[in-house]
C-alpha cells in the first residue's frame, strides 16, 4: 500500500430538492438562504474534498430527486461532479429513496469519473492509486421493496480494505458480522455511528439541517484508512444554516425588561460565537447562481485562507427557538397577553437583520411552565380541569383516542373530505404538545390572575 | 332569633299597638286590604335595620300620633331581649335611636342586635325572612343579596368570566379555523397546498424538458464537428487555388524574364557614378553660365539708373549753411510771435484807453492829466441820483401788482365761463335769476301735485262721507222700531189711563198716563232730532264738497300756466327739480369767483395809476439830474451810474498810458532782429537757386530745409548704387573662373571612363541598366509571390496547380469550392443558431429557480397548515374538556341550598318538578320536571314560579340557620 493514507469523503442526503422547512413566515431578506442552503452545504462538501485532496467521494443516497428540484439541481450537481472530476476525484453514487438509478435522466450523461452503483446487485470496483489497488468498494442501490442486507457485501480475499456503500436502516448485529472495513450508510438526517471497532459502520447525515428540529451538526464525514486498515473518522460541518433551540429561564423577580435584554444578549452571542470560532475556509470559485454565489461569498469573506478544516464554517445564518421556563408573573403575561408576539418582534428586529443573521423562529412558554404541576392537585375548576385532560391520554394508542373524541366536532361532510387531515393520526410528541397547549389554554381562560411585578 | 311580641307607640296607621304572645311556629295576620299588614312588616324590618330614607317618607309621622318607633321583644341564644327604636327628632337620615335591653333592665350594645341577626344584611333580610308578595315573585331579589353566593357558588374559580362565554369563544375559534359553511383558514390553507403541489408537478416535466434538449444539442455538436472537419478541408483547397490564381500572373512573368536575361550578350562595366558626376559637372556649368549673365546684366542696370540721378551740387555746398540756418528757426518762430502778440496787445490797450477817454469825456488827443478833480462834485449829485432810481423802483412794483392781478381775473373770468358752458346765458348774474326761476317754478309745480292729490283725497273722503249722511237720512230700523215700541207704549198707557177703569190701574193710572206720554213725546222728539242733524251733517258735507271742487279747479288752472311757463320734456318733474337745483347750487358757487375777479380788477387798476405817478416823478427827477452834472461841470450824456465809476476811470488813466509806450518801444526792438535773420535767408536761398517769394521768414526757412531733404535723399539713393555696382563686378570676375574650372573636370571624368564622348559613355550605361532592371523585375515578382502566400502556403504547393494541365482554368475550380464552402457555412449557422438556442433554453431551465421556490411555498403553508391543525385540536380539546367539567359541576355539584329547594319544590308540586339547579358559571337556575326536561324559570308558571321561590327561600332559610 502507499505511504499516504487512503481518504475519501462520506457524504449523503443532500436532498437539493427540499429547501429548509417547518417555519411558517419566512421573512423576504432570508427566502433565498431557506431555499439555497442545501446547495450551498454540497458545495461545501466539495469543497471540502478539493481541499483534503481525496481520493474519491461516496454519495450514501438522497442526493437529489430530479424531477423536484428541477433543472437548477441537475446544472448544479453536474458542475459539482465536474468540479471534482478536474482534480481527478472518483464519485460512488449509490441510491436512496429519491435518487434512484432509473430516474437520472438518461440524455444527460454523467461525468466519466462518475459511477452509479446499482439498485439489483452491488457492484464492486477496485480503487487504484498508481496502478496500485488500495481499496474495494461496494456498493448497492436503494431497492424499492428490499431491504438492504448485510450478506450482500463481502469483503475483499486479499486483504484490500473494503467498503461498504449503501442507503436505508440496517441491523446493527448484522453488520457487524461482516469484516468490512467501514459501513458507508445514508438515510439519516442526523450523523451517527452504529459501531467503530474492530470496523466503522456509519451514517455520515445531511450536509445541512432542514427544520427546527434538526438542530445538532450537520456535514461530511473525513474518513482515512492507513496502511494497517486502522479506519479513523472526522466530521466536517458544513452547514449554511444553524438550527438553535434555546432555553431562557427566569423568577418572579423578573422583569419584561430583564428577560428581553436577556434574549438579545443570547441572540448576539450567536453571531459572536460565529465571528469567534471560525478559524478558517477555503476559498472557493463563485458559481452562475446570484443567490448562492452572495450567500457563499458572504460567508467565505470572514475567513482566512487554511488548509485544514477545523473549526465552524461561515454562517448565513442561525434560526432560534425560544422556551421560556420558571415561574412567576411574567410566565402568566407571557400565557395570557401579546408579550410573547412583542418579544419575538423586538428580538427580529434587534438581531434578524444583521450579516449573519440571527432569526428568531418562535417563542414559546415551556408547557410545565406554562401550566404548572402543582396546578394539577388544586381543588378548583381549574385543578378539575387540568385532571380531566387526562382522558386523552388514553392507552389504546394515543392518537386514536384523540382523533375519535375530536371526530365528535365535525359533520359527515367534514368527515368525508379534506378537513378530516385534524383527525389524521399525530404523533406521540406532537399529542403531547397539543395536551401541553390546551393546558396552557385552561390556565389562560379559567387560571388564577397574576401581575407583573 | 324569635319574636315574641311587639309595641307600636307610632308608625304608619299604627298607634299604641302590642301584640303579645305570638305563637312558637307560625302566626298569621289577616285583615281587609289597608288594614296595616305590611305596616306591620316594615316595622318589623325597621326596628331590626333602622328608619331608612323611604321608610321615614312614607311612614312618619304617625297617621295617629304617637312617638315615632317601638320595640320588639325577641328571644335569642342569650335569652330574651327588648329592641327598641325611635326615630330621632332632628336627623332625617340617621337610623333611628337604637335601645336593647335586658329584662333586667341592663342595656346592651348594638353589636348584639348584629349577633342576633347573624350578620345578615338588610337585603337578605327582607328577601328571605321579611319577604312581602312583590318582592317573592322575582327571583332578582335574590341575586342581589348575599344569598345568591348560596345558590350559584358554582361559579367560584372563573374570576367572574361566563363559562358559557368561554366556551362560545372557544368553538368560534375553532370555527374560524375549520367550519363547514363558511371559508375558514385550513380550507384555505388546504387550498393553497393543493395548488402548490399541481404547480410542483407541472414543474416536474422540466427535468425531461432538459434532458430532451440535452440530448438534441449532443447531436447537433457532432453534426456541427463533422461540418466544420468538411469545410476546413474545401476552405484548405480554397486557399490554394485562389494563391495559384493570385500569383499566376506573376509566375509566368518571372519565368520570361529569366529566360530574357538569360539570353543577352557579355557587357564592360560602367563605373558606378561616371554619369552621376559627367552631369553633376555639366549641371553646375550651366547654372555658373547663367549667373554670369545676370551679374553682368545687372551692372549695366546699375550704372544707368546712377546716370539718371538728378543730382544738385549747388544745394550740396550749401548744406551746412542751410542747417546752421535750420538751428535758428525756433528762434526766428519765436521771434514773429512775440512781435504779432506785442502789435495786438499794444492795439488792444490803445482802444482801452479810448474808451475810458470816451467815458470821461475827453478827446483822443488829451491825456488824463487835463481832467478836473471830481470827488467834491460827484457828492453833490448822489441825491439827484437817488430822487432818479426812487421812481423806477416804485414803477417796476406798481408793474408786477398790475401783471398779477390781470392774470388773477383772467384765470377766475375763465372759471366763470367754464361754468356758464352749459348755459345759455354768457354772464353769471341773468344765468343765476334764470336758474332761481326755474327752480321756483319746478318747486310750485311739485307743491301743485300734491296739492291736487291732497285735494283728491279729501274729496274721495267728503264723497264716502255725503254717501254715508245720505244713508243716515231715513233712521235705521232698529232704531225706528225702539222709538215706535217706546212711542206705542206710551200711547198704550195714556189710553188704558183712559180706557181702563180705576179698578184696573188703581192709583198709578195718571202716573202711568205721564210716563206713557212722556215716553211717546221722548220718541217723537227723539226721531225729529235725529232726522234734523243727519239732514246738517249732509248739508255741511255738501257745501265742503263745493269748496273742495273750486279748490281743486283753481289749482288745476295754476298747474297749467306753470306747465306753460315751463320748457318742454325733461322727465319726471321731481328729476327736473332736482337737476335744477344742483344747477342753481353750481351757479351760486361762481357768485365768489365773480366777486374774487371783480377785486382783481381793482387792485389792477390801483396799480395801473401808481405805474402813471411814477412816470411822471421820473421824468422831474431826470430833469434835475441834468441840470446837477451842467453844474458839477460834467457831460449831460452822463448817467447816474457812470457817474459813480468816474473816479475810478480817471485814476487808472495814467498808468495805462504809461504802460503803453513802453510796449511800443519793446514792438520796435523785436521787428528790427526779425529784419536781420529774414536778410540771411533770402540770401542763401538766392545762392542756391531758389527764387524768394513774399511772407513770413519762418515759411521761407522752411522750404530751404525741404529741398536740403529732398537733395539728401538723392545723394544716399546714388552712394547706396554706386557701392552694389562695385560688387557685381567682383562677382562676374569670379564666375568667370568658375567656369573655366568646370570644363577641367568635365575632361577628367570621360578620360577615366574610357570613353571618347559623352553620348558613348551615355549608351554602355544604358544597356547596363536595362539589364538591371531586368533582375530587379524578377526579384520583385518573386517577393509578390511570396507575400501573396503569406508564408501559409510554399512555391511547392502553388506550382503543383501551377502546372497543372487546367492551369488556366482555376478560376473555375476554385469557384466550385467556393459554393460547396457557403453551402458548408450556411448549414453550420442554421446548426450553431439551432444550438445557440437550444444552449440558451438549458441556460434558462437550469437559472430557473420556481421548483425550489414553490418547494419553500409549499414547505411554508404546510408549517402554516401543521400549526393552524394543531391550533384546532388544541382548542378542540380544551373545549371538549371543558364541557366535561362543567357536566360534572352541573350533575355532582350543584348547591346544598338548591339541593334542599330541589326537595322543598318536589314536596310542594307534588313530584312534578324534580330538581333545581345552576349551570356552571351562569347566574341562572334550571328547573328539571319530573320527565327529565330542564326548564328555565322565564318559562314556568306564575304559580310554580311562586313555588319555586318559596322553595328557595326556605332552602335559604335552612342554610342560614345551620
Amino acid at each position: 500500500m502507499s505511504s499516504r493514507p487512503l481518504r475519501f469523503i462520506h457524504t449523503s442526503d443532500w436532498h437539493l430538492e427540499r429547501p429548509l422547512s417547518g417555519v411558517a413566515d419566512v421573512p423576504d431578506s432570508l427566502r433565498a438562504v431557506f431555499r439555497d442552503a442545501p446547495y450551498l452545504a454540497a458545495e461545501r462538501v466539495v469543497d471540502a474534498a478539493l481541499v483534503e485532496k481525496v481520493d474519491f467521494v461516496l454519495l450514501a443516497g438522497d442526493i437529489i430527486d430530479v424531477e423536484l428540484a428541477g433543472p437548477c439541481g441537475v446544472a448544479f450537481l453536474l458542475r459539482q461532479f465536474e468540479r471534482l472530476r478536474e482534480r481527478g476525484i472518483e464519485v460512488y453514487w449509490a441510491g436512496g429513496r429519491s435518487d434512484h438509478p432509473s430516474r437520472w435522466p438518461a440524455a444527460i450523461a454523467l461525468p466519466d469519473n462518475v459511477r452509479r452503483l446499482s439498485a439489483r446487485r452491488p457492484e464492486e470496483a477496485v480503487y487504484t492509486r498508481d496502478q496500485t489497488p488500495l481499496a474495494r468498494i461496494a456498493g448497492l442501490s436503494r431497492h424499492r421493496s428490499r431491504k438492504m442486507r448485510a450478506e450482500d457485501f463481502w469483503p475483499d480475499a486479499d486483504g484490500l480494505p473494503s467498503i461498504a456503500l449503501a442507503h436505508g436502516p440496517v441491523e446493527r448485529t448484522t453488520l457487524a458480522a461482516r469484516a468490512m472495513s467501514y459501513w458507508a450508510l445514508g438515510g439519516k438526517h442526523t450523523p451517527a455511528t452504529l459501531f467503530d471497532s474492530p470496523h466503522v459502520a456509519h451514517y455520515c447525515g445531511s450536509p445541512q439541517g432542514r427544520r427546527p428540529s434538526e438542530t445538532g451538526p450537520h456535514g461530511c464525514t473525513l474518513v482515512e484508512i492507513d496502511d494497517a486498515a486502522r479506519v479513523r473518522t472526522r466530521f466536517i460541518p458544513t452547514e449554511v444554516v444553524h438550527w438553535r433551540q434555546q432555553r431562557i429561564t427566569i423568577d418572579p423577580t423578573t422583569t419584561r425588561e430583564a428577560l428581553e435584554r436577556s434574549l438579545v444578549e443570547r441572540a448576539r452571542s450567536f453571531l459572536a460565537g460565529a465571528a469567534s470560532s471560525y478559524v478558517g475556509w477555503p476559498s472557493r470559485p463563485s458559481h452562475g447562481d446570484d443567490a448562492i454565489t452572495a450567500v457563499t461569498n458572504a460567508g467565505a469573506s470572514s475567513g482566512s485562507k487554511r488548509d485544514g478544516l477545523e473549526g465552524h464554517p461561515p454562517s448565513a445564518a442561525w434560526l432560534v427557538s425560544w422556551t421560556i421556563a420558571g415561574h412567576g408573573p411574567l410566565i402568566a403575561a407571557l400565557r395570557h397577553g401579546p408579550l410573547a408576539a412583542e418579544l419575538l418582534a423586538e428580538l427580529r428586529r434587534q438581531c434578524g437583520h444583521a450579516t449573519p443573521v440571527a432569526w428568531s423562529v418562535s417563542l414559546e412558554l415551556e408547557a410545565a411552565s406554562a401550566a404548572p404541576p402543582s396546578w394539577f392537585e388544586r381543588d378548583s375548576l381549574l385543578g378539575d380541569y387540568l385532571r380531566s385532560l387526562a382522558q386523552f391520554e388514553t392507552n389504546d394508542g394515543p392518537s386514536p383516542a384523540l382523533a375519535s373524541r375530536l371526530d365528535c366536532l365535525l359533520d359527515d361532510r367534514q368527515r368525508a373530505g379534506r378537513a378530516a387531515c385534524v383527525l389524521a393520526p399525530a404523533a406521540e410528541t406532537d399529542r403531547l404538545r397539543v395536551l401541553q397547549k390546551a393546558a396552557a389554554l385552561g390556565a389562560d381562560l379559567i387560571g388564577p390572575e397574576e401581575t407583573l411585578p | 332569633m324569635k319574636i315574641e311580641s311587639l309595641e307600636i307607640d307610632g308608625f304608619g296607621v299604627w298607634n299604641g299597638l302590642k301584640l303579645d304572645g305570638l305563637a312558637d311556629r307560625l302566626t298569621v295576620f289577616h285583615g281587609p286590604n289597608e288594614a296595616g299588614k305590611t305596616t306591620l312588616l316594615q316595622f318589623i324590618r325597621t326596628v331590626l335595620y333602622g328608619f331608612s330614607p323611604q321608610r321615614r317618607q312614607r311612614y312618619l309621622p304617625p297617621l295617629r300620633g304617637g312617638r315615632p318607633g317601638g320595640a320588639l321583644q325577641i328571644r335569642g341564644p342569650a335569652g330574651l331581649l327588648t329592641v327598641t327604636r325611635h326615630a330621632g327628632a332632628t336627623r332625617d337620615s340617621a337610623p333611628g335611636e337604637l335601645r336593647i335591653a335586658t329584662p333586667a333592665g341592663t342595656l346592651e350594645g348594638d353589636h348584639v342586635l348584629a349577633g342576633l341577626l347573624g350578620g345578615i344584611d338588610e337585603t337578605t333580610f327582607n328577601h328571605l325572612f321579611a319577604v312581602g308578595l312583590r318582592e317573592m315573585q322575582e327571583l332578582g331579589t335574590l341575586s342581589d343579596s348575599a344569598a345568591a353566593e348560596l345558590l350559584y357558588q358554582l361559579s367560584t374559580g372563573l374570576n367572574g368570566v361566563s363559562l358559557a362565554e368561554v366556551l362560545g369563544e372557544l368553538a368560534a375559534s375553532r370555527e374560524r379555523l375549520l367550519a363547514a359553511d363558511h371559508p375558514c383558514q385550513i380550507e384555505a390553507l388546504l387550498d393553497r397546498r393543493d395548488k402548490l403541489k399541481s404547480e410542483i408537478d407541472e414543474l416536474r416535466g422540466l427535468v425531461h424538458r432538459q434532458a430532451s434538449l440535452t440530448h438534441q444539442h449532443n447531436e447537433l455538436t457532432g453534426a456541427i464537428v463533422g461540418h466544420e472537419t468538411r469545410r476546413a478541408e474545401m476552405e484548405q483547397q480554397a486557399r490554394l487555388i485562389e494563391a495559384a490564381v493570385t500569383v499566376r500572373a506573376s509566375w509566368r512573368h518571372r519565368e520570361s524574364l529569366l529566360d530574357e536575361l538569360a539570353g543577352l550578350p557579355p557587357l564592360a562595366p560602367v563605373p558606378p557614378d561616371a554619369l552621376e558626376r559627367l552631369a553633376a559637372i555639366d549641371r553646375r556649368l550651366a547654372e555658373r553660365r547663367l549667373r554670369l549673365t545676370e551679374t553682368t546684366k545687372a551692372r549695366r542696370a546699375v550704372r544707368r539708373e546712377i546716370a539718371s540721378l538728378a543730382f544738385d551740387h549747388r544745394l550740396d555746398r550749401c548744406a551746412p549753411r542751410i542747417e546752421a540756418l535750420t538751428e535758428q528757426e525756433g528762434w526766428l518762430t519765436t521771434l514773429e510771435g512775440q512781435v504779432e502778440h506785442l502789435a495786438a496787445d499794444l492795439a488792444a490797450q490803445e482802444a482801452e484807453l479810448a474808451q475810458h477817454k470816451q467815458a470821461l469825456g475827453l478827446d483822443a488827443g488829451q491825456s488824463a492829466g487835463e481832467l478836473p478833480r471830481a470827488a467834491a462834485r460827484l457828492a453833490k449829485l448822489r441825491p439827484a441820483a437817488r430822487a432818479v432810481r426812487e421812481p423806477r423802483v416804485r414803477r417796476k412794483a406798481a408793474q408786477t401788482e398790475l401783471a398779477d392781478s390781470q392774470a388773477l381775473a383772467d384765470t377766475l373770468a375763465s372759471q366763470i365761463r367754464a361754468g356758464l358752458r352749459h348755459t345759455s346765458d354768457k354772464e353769471l348774474s341773468p344765468a343765476l335769476e334764470r336758474a332761481g326761476n326755474l327752480v321756483a317754478q319746478l318747486r310750485r309745480r311739485v307743491q301743485l301735485d300734491e296739492r291736487l292729490e291732497q285735494l283728491a283725497r279729501h274729496e274721495t273722503e267728503l264723497a264716502e262721507q255725503g254717501r254715508q249722511l245720505l244713508d243716515r237720512q231715513l233712521l235705521p230700523g232698529w232704531v225706528l222700531v225702539a222709538l215706535g215700541s217706546v212711542f206705542v207704549l206710551g200711547t198704550v198707557l195714556i189710553l188704558s189711563t183712559f180706557f181702563l177703569s180705576a179698578a184696573v190701574v188703581g192709583h198709578a193710572g195718571w202716573a202711568l198716563a205721564t210716563i206713557g206720554a212722556l215716553g211717546a213725546a221722548g220718541a217723537a222728539g227723539g226721531k225729529f232730532l235725529l232726522e234734523r242733524a243727519a239732514a246738517t251733517q249732509l248739508d255741511v258735507c255738501q257745501k265742503q264738497a263745493g269748496i273742495l271742487a273750486a279748490q281743486i279747479k283753481q289749482s288745476k288752472q295754476e298747474r297749467d300756466a306753470v306747465d306753460a311757463e315751463l320748457p318742454r320734456g325733461g322727465g319726471p318733474l321731481l328729476t327736473r327739480l332736482q337737476t335744477a337745483e344742483k344747477d342753481l347750487a353750481a351757479l351760486e358757487e361762481l357768485l365768489g369767483v365773480e366777486s374774487q375777479r371783480q377785486a382783481a380788477l381793482k387792485t389792477a387798476a390801483a396799480a395801473q395809476a401808481r405805474i402813471e405817478a411814477a412816470d411822471a416823478d421820473g421824468r422831474a427827477a431826470r430833469r434835475r439830474w441834468r441840470q446837477a452834472l451842467a453844474a458839477a461841470g460834467l457831460p449831460e450824456n452822463l448817467s447816474p451810474s457812470q457817474a459813480g465809476h468816474y473816479a475810478s476811470r480817471r485814476r487808472r488813466l495814467a498808468p495805462l498810458e504809461s504802460r503803453l509806450a513802453q510796449q511800443r518801444q519793446e514792438l520796435e526792438d523785436r521787428r528790427r532782429e526779425l529784419e536781420t535773420l529774414t536778410g540771411r535767408i533770402r540770401q542763401l536761398m538766392a545762392d542756391v537757386g531758389l527764387e524768394a517769394a513774399d511772407g513770413r521768414a519762418s515759411d521761407q526757412l522752411i522750404r530751404l530745409r525741404q529741398a536740403l531733404a529732398d537733395h539728401q535723399t538723392v545723394a544716399a539713393r546714388r552712394d547706396e548704387l554706386l557701392q552694389r555696382a562695385e560688387r557685381l563686378r567682383r562677382r562676374q570676375a569670379k564666375l568667370t573662373r568658375a567656369l573655366s574650372r568646370g570644363e577641367a573636370q568635365r575632361k577628367r571624368v570621360l578620360h577615366d571612363a574610357g570613353a571618347e564622348t559623352d553620348t558613348a559613355l551615355q549608351a554602355r550605361a544604358a544597356e547596363q541598366a536595362r539589364r538591371q532592371s531586368l533582375a530587379e523585375q524578377s526579384e520583385q515578382l518573386s517577393r509578390e509571390i511570396a507575400a501573396a502566400l503569406a508564408g501559409r502556403l510554399s512555391e511547392a504547393d502553388v506550382a503543383t496547380w501551377l502546372q497543372r494541365d487546367d492551369a488556366d482554368n482555376l478560376e473555375t475550380r476554385w469557384d466550385e469550392l467556393a459554393g460547396q464552402i457557403q453551402a458548408v457555412h450556411q448549414e453550420l449557422q442554421e446548426l450553431f443558431e439551432h444550438r445557440g438556442r437550444i444552449t440558451q433554453e438549458l441556460e434558462a431551465l437550469a437559472g430557473d429557480r420556481r421548483p425550489g421556490e414553490r418547494a419553500l411555498e409549499l414547505a411554508e403553508v404546510q408549517e402554516q397548515l401543521r400549526q393552524a391543525i394543531e391550533r384546532w385540536r388544541v382548542l378542540a380539546v380544551t373545549e371538549l374538556t371543558l364541557d366535561s367539567v362543567r357536566c360534572m359541576y352541573e350533575t355532582e355539584r350543584q348547591p346544598e341550598a338548591l339541593a334542599d329547594a330541589s326537595q322543598y319544590l318536589q314536596r310542594l308540586t307534588e313530584g312534578r318538578y324534580t330538581r333545581i339547579w345552576t349551570p356552571l358559571g351562569e347566574r341562572t337556575l334550571r328547573v328539571d320536571d319530573g320527565e327529565g326536561n330542564s326548564l328555565p324559570v322565564e318559562v314556568l308558571s306564575r304559580g310554580t314560579r311562586e313555588q319555586l321561590f318559596l322553595s328557595l327561600r326556605l332552602a335559604l332559610v335552612a342554610a342560614y340557620s345551620r
